[in-house]
């Protein structure tokens, strides 16, 4: 039970501290932003809160710390600083570190965290006496008229926790000493809807407390006690006096009847009241009994009366809650995906039965289980999908470091941060991103004096986006630095023996030797980048993802990386395809036509695997060669056209069977190394399809043409 | 040293006497609940001894709060036994269960458990 609850628990504390990140981040951009110093306390309020009541002691405590310097900032005492952002962001740093320890049993040096605290109590000390965000009324020290932020207001507070909260590890003892902390607190336990033994669960709760708490808090300090618990209890806060009684009831009296606070309280229906003063003559009543007023004026007194208790209960109405959610482990969502992959396989082996069978109930009953499959394969798909955003707070964090370290002024702009990709993806896409990025920092963005003397503004940016593009997502990594030397670049390929020195090349081509094992033209190596490792590797990352990238630069202007990626890597449109007898599947995305082949084509070409589509010379790999398949070639074979990094290329086989719905298997140990292929399906009849990996089957092409070229 | 742990014990005169032992807590909150709905089913008269340093929570209010509602259906008695226990006297002022009046589950009687009489 308790193992449940502290998983969860360090999963919400990595969610908070990551939009804890985000937020320290925004808000050296708008330090004076509310919103924002609310949304940093509200985070580290609860994973202290949270840390505390699941045991995270260690955590609980550093975490006060920071919290403490914050209610400052938050109450005005203190401003919005670098300095204190530089703490605030080590600081979440360090409870990254503890989290992560608490999960592995590392030990974490100690002198960090205090090195850190000391580090806030000196900038806190610089500040004037800081008054304590909440505090208990004072009448000696009763608040001037119209002084909103000391003003003392009574709440009234109803908490019913689930049943079964007390499993999940809360105690909410805890939670009712906190709110004493806020102020003077009146704390009633109701036992009302605890059972009989015979009913009772031991481990259930059936206290709910009403409680009156008189501070000089707003709402939201005391919703942050309750809020790691918000969404397991029911909640009622609600203002019943305060200093300026207008703001409460208008025109009511200082203080409620007892009905109506029975009422307000649920403790009794108005019925019930109803029924109770049925017995005794109402105000009105009385008053024409007596002739002191007649029908009519009471009458519309009354409408009066209904008119603006229906107004008012229109504006308080709490809106509905538009959305609800639940927490899944992700190996639960890869389980269901896997699950949902063999339906889909067995799915095309009912169709294909039911196709040769051409029984007319069978066939029906074949394509209603096709329809729900696939709506069942796209669900659960969807489930698996992240926004982007999530990644790039991370991202900005770097740029923020990075420039600092090498003196260089950079601003990240991010958009697109709601584009939604498939979790694994998101995954694999960190290391790509930071070596990107990170070369963008070191080698695109120039000093704040180069920038300015090229007329540039001092401040580089870095901008990281991402967008839809059909069923692909593209990633945009843009600087607005010196752009990639073309010249330099050829130069040092040439040199390396990557290309010849006649080879005529547009510019993609050249800025495509970036990518070669070992390039770099960085004149120095620096801690940031310059090895010449890593920008191969992101191709390599980016290809292993069944994605592709490709570079804009423009010397002086800047460099545009964009990555091209699919939007999930279990199960994809494919199309499938024979030779001999073994069959193949290549990602539908990249195919743009299917053509016919011929005996007389091939002749045409003089021996060359080319091809002439719609007036365009266009080049083919044969499949059967390349995998050496044995076997008769068809008369007419076919050319699917595919799209390789812009480029047009053919691949023949002898029949394309069609579209094909490809759960994704990976290759085992002895075949993961086979160029060209890059995984396998299990197709409706129990055989297998190899997934061709068109990229590397198109290079390999192209190397061992290069060196056919050489030779010679 | 023998860790003492819930536990019930009838009586020569056939009332029963529930032990809590060094804790009562959601972890044999379950236990607490059984142990009390079988000594309200075997006899008329049950009480409940609180050890001295017994560890308790939450659960323990509404279980002594359940069984007492049961014995008051029941028509049986349920009592304290010996002296009560400083953290279950904490524990009710911290969780606001303090009970002055009387209780209508507990047919209009003062709550012997809540109001700081035993405690």
């Amino acid at each position: 039970m308790m193992d449940t609850a502290t998983a969860t628990y360090r999963e919400e504390a990595a969610e908070l501290l990551a939009e804890l990140e985000t937020s320290l981040l925004e808000l050296e951009e708008r330090p004076d932003d509310i919103d924002l110093i609310n949304r940093v306390f509200r985070a580290m309020h609860t994973i202290k809160g949270s840390g505390s009541m699941f045991g995270f002691d260690e955590i609980a405590a550093f975490t006060h710390e920071v919290e403490t310097v914050f209610d400052m900032v938050r109450n005005g005492r203190m401003v919005v600083t670098r300095r204190l952002l530089d703490l605030t962001l080590k600081s979440r740093d360090h409870i990254t570190a503890l989290l992560e320890a608490s999960a592995s049993g590392e030990v974490i040096n100690k002198a960090a965290g205090d090195a850190i605290i000391a580090s806030l109590h000196q900038l806190t000390a610089q500040e004037p006496a800081a008054a304590p965000a909440c505090s208990r009324p004072d009448p000696a020290s009763a608040p001037a008229a119209g002084d909103s932020a000391k003003e003392y207001k009574t709440w009234r507070i109803r908490f019913r926790p689930r049943q079964e909260v007390l499993m999940r590890g809360t105690n909410p003892i805890t939670l009712l000493h906190e709110l004493r902390e806020l102020g003077t607190c009146r704390v009633v336990a109701q036992f009302d809807d605890v059972p009989l033994l015979a009913d009772m669960n031991g481990e259930h709760l059936y206290m709910y407390w009403d409680i009156i708490l008189t501070c000089n808090c707003g709402l939201a300090a005391i919703k942050d006690v309750f809020i790691f618990v918000e969404e397991d209890c029911e909640l009622k806060i609600e203002l019943i006096d305060s200093e300026n009684c207008d703001d409460v009831n208008g025109d009511d009296p200082g203080y409620k009847k007892l009905g109506e606070i029975l009422i307000e309280r649920g403790d009794l229906s108005a019925e019930d009241i109803q029924k109770a003063l049925r017995l005794q003559k109402r105000l009105g009543e009385l008053l024409i009994d007596q002739g002191i007023v007649s029908p009519e004026k009471v009458q519309s007194a009354l409408a009066e009366q209904e008119h603006v208790k229906t107004n008012r209960e229109q504006r308080t109405s709490p809106p509905a809650k538009d959305t609800a959610s639940i927490r899944v482990p992700a190996e639960k969502l890869d389980q269901l995906v896997n699950l949902v992959g063999e339906m889909v396989t067995v799915q095309a082996h009912l169709t294909q039965v039911a196709n040769a069978v051409r029984n007319p109930v069978f066939m029906n009953i074949a394509e209603e289980v096709e329809r729900l499959t696939n709506e069942l394969r796209e669900t659960t798909l969807n489930i698996r999908m992240l926004p982007i955003g999530t990644t790039f707070s991370k991202f900005k964090r770097l740029v923020r470091d990075l420039s600092r370290e090498l003196g260089k002024e950079i601003e990240m702009e991010t958009f697109g941060a709601d584009t939604e990709l498939d979790k694994t993806v998101i995954e694999k896409l960190n290391e790509p991103l930071v070596h990107i990025i990170r070369n963008s920092i070191d080698h695109g963005i120039e000093p704040p004096a180069v920038r300015v003397a090229a007329g540039k503004p001092a401040v580089g940016t870095v901008q990281l986006g991402a967008e839809h593009s059909g069923d692909s997502v593209l990633i945009t990594i843009r600087d607005d630095g010196a752009g990639l030397d073309r010249e330099a670049i050829r130069a040092k390929a040439v040199d390396k023996g990557l290309i010849a020195a006649t080879d005529e090349l547009s510019d993609a081509e050249i800025f495509d030797q970036i990518f070669a094992p070992g390039f770099s033209m960085a004149a120095t190596v620096t801690s940031v980048s310059g090895r010449g490792v890593g920008m191969d590797v992101v191709k390599r990352g980016i290809e292993g993802l069944r994605g592709s990238i490709a570079i804009d630069s423009r010397q002086g202007q800047g460099t545009a990386i964009t990555l091209k990626l699919p939007l999930t890597l279990a199960i994809i449109e494919s199309l499938l395809v024979r030779i001999g007898d073994s069959h193949f599947v290549l990602p539908l995305t990249t195919v743009e036509e299917c053509i016919a082949l011929t005996r007389a084509d091939v002749a045409a070409a003089h021996g060359r695997n080319l091809a002439r589509v719609r007036g365009k010379v266009t080049p083919y790999i044969s499949l059967r060669e390349q995998f050496a398949i044995g076997g008769r070639r068809p008369d007419i074979e076919q050319i699917v056209i595919v799209s390789v990094h812009g480029h047009s290329i053919g691949f023949v086989v002898d029949f394309v069977v069609g579209e094909h719905q490809t759960v994704i298997k990976p290759l085992g140990r002895m075949y993961q190394d086979v160029k060209g292929i890059s995984g396998a399906t299990i197709l409706g009849d129990g055989s297998v399809a190899l997934i061709l990996d068109l990229v590397v089957l198109a290079r390999t092409a192209e190397t061992a043409e290069h060196d056919q070229f050489r030779s010679r | 040293m023998e860790k003492k742990t819930l536990s019930s014990t009838c009586r020569e005169d056939g009332s029963i006497l529930i032990s809590s032992g060094e804790r009562l807590t959601i972890e044999n909150a379950a236990a607490f609940v059984a142990c009390l709905r079988d000594a309200l089913a075997c006899s008329p008269c049950v009480a409940v001894a609180f050890d001295a340093d017994v560890e308790v929570d939450v659960t323990t209010l509404q279980v002594l709060c359940s069984a007492c509602k049961t014995a008051a259906a029941e028509g049986k008695t349920l009592t304290h036994h010996g002296p009560g226990a400083e953290s279950l006297h904490r524990l009710i002022v911290s969780a606001g269960a303090e009970r002055l009046g009387h209780c209508r589950h507990n047919n209009n009687n003062p709550c012997i458990w809540f109001s700081g009489i035993n405690q």
